[in-house]
């Protein structure tokens, strides 16, 4: 029964996954793609879909090619991850290109423009470029979901891989959606036909399926059919996903559809030449906007009339919202810019751990334990130990480890040898911190490294771990030196470490792994028993403002300097761990 | 096109504003209205700043531009002020009055301007701004907890937003769980309370 329902983007794409007999899913968390599996693991459970096999991967090179072996079997299959984790699965991209699929095989990469939560602004359809694929590019939740019957439809007609490139503001937006439910979905049996040259080819075969990738393009590029507007405008604006939806509001406002045709993109790459030429024709001024990066506009081979990203019409970065939008088209139409009001100089807010957190003792310690360190960190809720001064880099997933190990050759037979204390998160550590441990003890890198374990992939909304033993990971890596330390324990998390810079820096022995573990407190799922001391400010407090500067607690505040701190009750979560923090004894626990 | 409302909820991570800008959709959606959000996840949610909008009649662009709320749901007042740009001189403002002081003004350095101050500057430019102690409404209800759906009742009390109380209350019961219900119907009632009397 078809019904109304308000869904996130996210869901809305994996209501429309289920809906088109999606049957092999796979993905790893990232911000903003996280719901999309979430949602699949949800309505599997709640409508009890068994012909969907749905699984939160290591990685999303591991999530791309267990999906890739759905397509190649015939089935219906998908991949989601954030656009840095189709870095990640950029090599099984590449050549699934070029192998093609039976079933319907869709890669949805949620891009970050602004950046919002993530370490670049890249643009997915790039890589569809680059692979030779088709992307498509959704401006609501609504088109989102009804892509994703076009991304199976062309995969299956040309037996291709093809993506879906939602944006932040899709991924994260609610819209009401028409649902149809899932009851006439057709399960078919999976079949895998031996075909070496295809599935397993050799080079002289690659260079055949090359030619073959070309000819599928040509086809799904004249095929894609945009409509232009025929109201004899000269002017015009090409614009793609979350960029055309406000480009529309912006030219509603200011009634300028009888001036400017708006053209909708939906498919930004293939773009059938005979199109391109039809808009350079018929206009005598052209403009791109899209996110984030000049894909459209690329591919315009006379850019004579075209304005965009690439002559600085557009900014080369950035979200294109409304306003900015407006003023772009403002200024390209030469009409009087609006009168904006300059924002005030206002006290910035920066996201910071939470009360209670287990990772905050880690980095106090190793701050105060390792005071001249060089602290390589990674990609989590702990790249915020940069606040409490003991995350030095954040490069990618797993890079805290190679990077330990590449300072430490940097450094070494140096008279001044910094300790090396790197920092990662469990998630992070299954996902791409294993080969570099291995790496590193292979060749001779002596480092403490700490992961940080709170039992689940935290930052993304808690999504589940590998349920392996990390202690026995890290001894398999050939690592001697493992210890295990209870965070909330900071006396003995302070010698633990200690221990650890013995072993790694004075005795030169090689790399030292302390396992910080402590579930996280926001993860509704863990049984887990938290102690409850309440704490209170004493008459000794000077001040002086060390917890709140090295300890960095949002529940622990100084209302001016050199006045007492103040805990508040609301936030303080009552884990105790300031008590040990404070060099005057000034935190007290009410008996 | 005018027939849309158009909100603007703003916040610290942590505050429920995510769940206030669902509150008011889910309602309207009930109420048969077409419906589009927009919301932050991930790094944000850690104690940085919430911006949610919530449209009430068919939209294409899912984000609110600047001066087109009309109204804004204000969690906290130095936010009140960094989201006054989505405002236009009609809208209506409604404010908490409690303060969360980022650690840029907590360790030194930045400064946090009075709560006065803020007030006067908000209704020089908006007429309708409301400040008012909503974490103490909250906490009359039963739970702090709730102080974003008093700031939805009082929004819904003062007639802003064109859906019925018991599409509201029928809205909590499904987004909330059991537990949550009656002390969450309570907050909203003392909210719609109390925006009554502002608009007399």
């Amino acid at each position: 029964m078809a019904e109304r329902k308000i869904l996130l983007g996210n869901e809305a794409i994996a209501y429309g996954l289920i809906e088109e007999g999606c049957r092999i899913a796979a993905s790893y968390p990232g911000t903003p793609a996280s719901e999309i599996m979430g949602t699949l693991v949800r309505l599997k459970d709640s409508e009890s879909i068994e012909w969907l096999h749905v699984e939160w991967s290591i990685n999303e090179k591991v999530a791309f090619e267990t999906a890739l072996a759905g397509a190649y079997s015939g089935l219906r299959s998908a991949v989601m991850m954030k656009q840095v984790g189709l870095n990640v699965a950029s090599d099984p991209l590449m050549s699934a290109a070029y192998t093609g699929v039976k079933g319907g095989f869709t890669i949805i990469s949620a891009d970050d423009p602004g950046p919002h939560s993530s370490q670049t602004e890249q643009d997915s359809r790039f890589y569809a470029m680059l692979a030779k694929i088709p992307v498509l590019d959704p401006s609501s939740p609504e088109e989102a979901k009804n892509m994703v019957s076009t991304a199976f439809a062309t995969s299956e007609k040309y037996e291709i891989p093809v993506m879906i490139r939602p944006t932040t503001r899709v991924c994260h937006a609610r819209q009401d959606v028409i649902v149809k439910g899932y009851q006439h979905v057709e399960t078919k049996s999976p079949t895998f036909e031996k075909n070496p040259s295809r599935w397993a080819a050799t080079p002289k075969f690659r260079f055949l399926l090359h030619k073959q990738l070309n000819e599928k393009l040509r086809e799904i590029a004249s095929a894609n059919e945009i409509s232009i507007p025929g109201n004899g405008s000269t002017t015009c604006i090409l614009a793609s996903g979350v960029a055309w939806a406000n480009a529309k509001e912006v030219m509603d406002e200011l009634n300028l559809h009888d001036r400017v045709h708006l053209i909708k993109v939906n498919m930004p790459y293939p773009l059938p030449d005979s199109f391109l030429k039809t808009v350079l024709n018929a206009h005598q001024k052209v403009l791109v906007l899209e996110e984030t990066y000049p894909v459209i506009e690329y591919q315009f081979r006379d850019r004579q009339k075209v304005s965009g990203r690439l002559d600085g019409t557009v900014p080369s970065q950035g979200e294109l919202l409304p306003e900015k939008i407006e003023d772009i088209i403002r200024s390209w139409l030469g009409i009087e810019q609006a009168k904006r009001p300059v924002p005030e100089d206002l006290p910035t807010r920066r996201p910071t751990l939470c009360p209670g957190c287990g990772h905050r003792p880690v980095f106090y310690a190793i701050r105060k334990v390792f005071p001249k360190g060089i602290y390589p960190g990674d990609i989590g809720c702990y790249t915020l130990g940069i606040n409490i001064g003991a995350v030095d880099t954040v490069l990618c997933m797993g890079a805290s480890i190679a990077q330990a190990a590449g300072f430490f050759h940097s450094f070494n037979g140096n008279d001044k040898m910094p300790p090396i204390v790197a920092t990662i998160g469990d998630s992070t550590f299954f996902h791409a911190g294993i080969p570099p441990l291995i790496n590193g003890v292979v060749q001779g890198a002596r480092f403490v490294l700490v992961i940080l374990d709170n039992r689940t992939t935290a930052m993304t909304g808690h999504q589940p771990i590998p349920p392996i033993s990390i202690e026995n990971m890290v001894r398999a890596c050939g690592v001697e030196f493992v210890r295990v330390a209870d965070p909330y324990d900071l006396k003995s998390l302070e010698e633990i470490l200690k221990e650890a810079g013995k072993y790694a820096f004075e005795d030169k022995k090689g790399i030292a792994v302390v396992i910080a573990r402590k579930p996280c407190r926001m993860d509704r799922r863990a049984q887990h028993r938290f102690p409850e001391i309440e704490v209170f400010i004493t008459d000794e407090c000077n001040g002086c403002g060390y917890c709140v500067e090295r300890f960095e607690c949002p529940a622990i505040s100084l209302p001016k300097k050199k006045e007492p701190a103040v805990i508040d009750p609301v936030l303080c979560v009552r884990c105790g761990v300031c008590v040990d923090v404070c060099p005057f004894e000034a935190i007290g626990v009410k008996k | 096109m005018d027939d849309m409302v158009r909100v603007f909820c703003v916040g610290v991570g942590g505050q429920g504003v995510l769940l206030a800008s669902r509150l008011i959709g889910e309602t309207a959606l009930l109420e048969g209205l077409r419906v589009s959000m927009s919301e932050v996840h991930g790094m944000a949610q850690r104690g940085g700043v919430v911006e949610t909008s919530v449209v009430l009649g068919k939209r294409y662009s899912p984000v609110l531009s600047d001066g087109e709320a009309d109204i804004m749901l204000a969690f906290e007042p130095l936010e009140a002020l960094r989201g006054i740009s989505r405002c236009h001189s009609e809208s209506v403002i409604v404010v908490n009055s409690v303060p969360i002081p980022p650690f840029t003004v907590t360790q030194g350095g930045q400064v946090y301007p009075e709560i006065e101050e803020i007030e006067k500057h908000l209704k020089d430019l908006v007429s309708k701004t409301f400040m008012l102690d909503a974490l103490r409404l909250a906490r009359d209800a039963g739970s702090e907890r709730s102080l974003n759906v008093v700031m939805v009742g009082i929004v819904a009390g003062m007639g802003c937003l064109p859906l019925k109380k018991d599409s509201f209350f029928q809205t909590i019961k499904k987004l909330l769980p059991p537990n949550l219900v009656e002390v969450n119907i309570k907050s909203f009632d003392l909210g719609y309370v109390v925006g009554r009397e502002l608009t007399r």
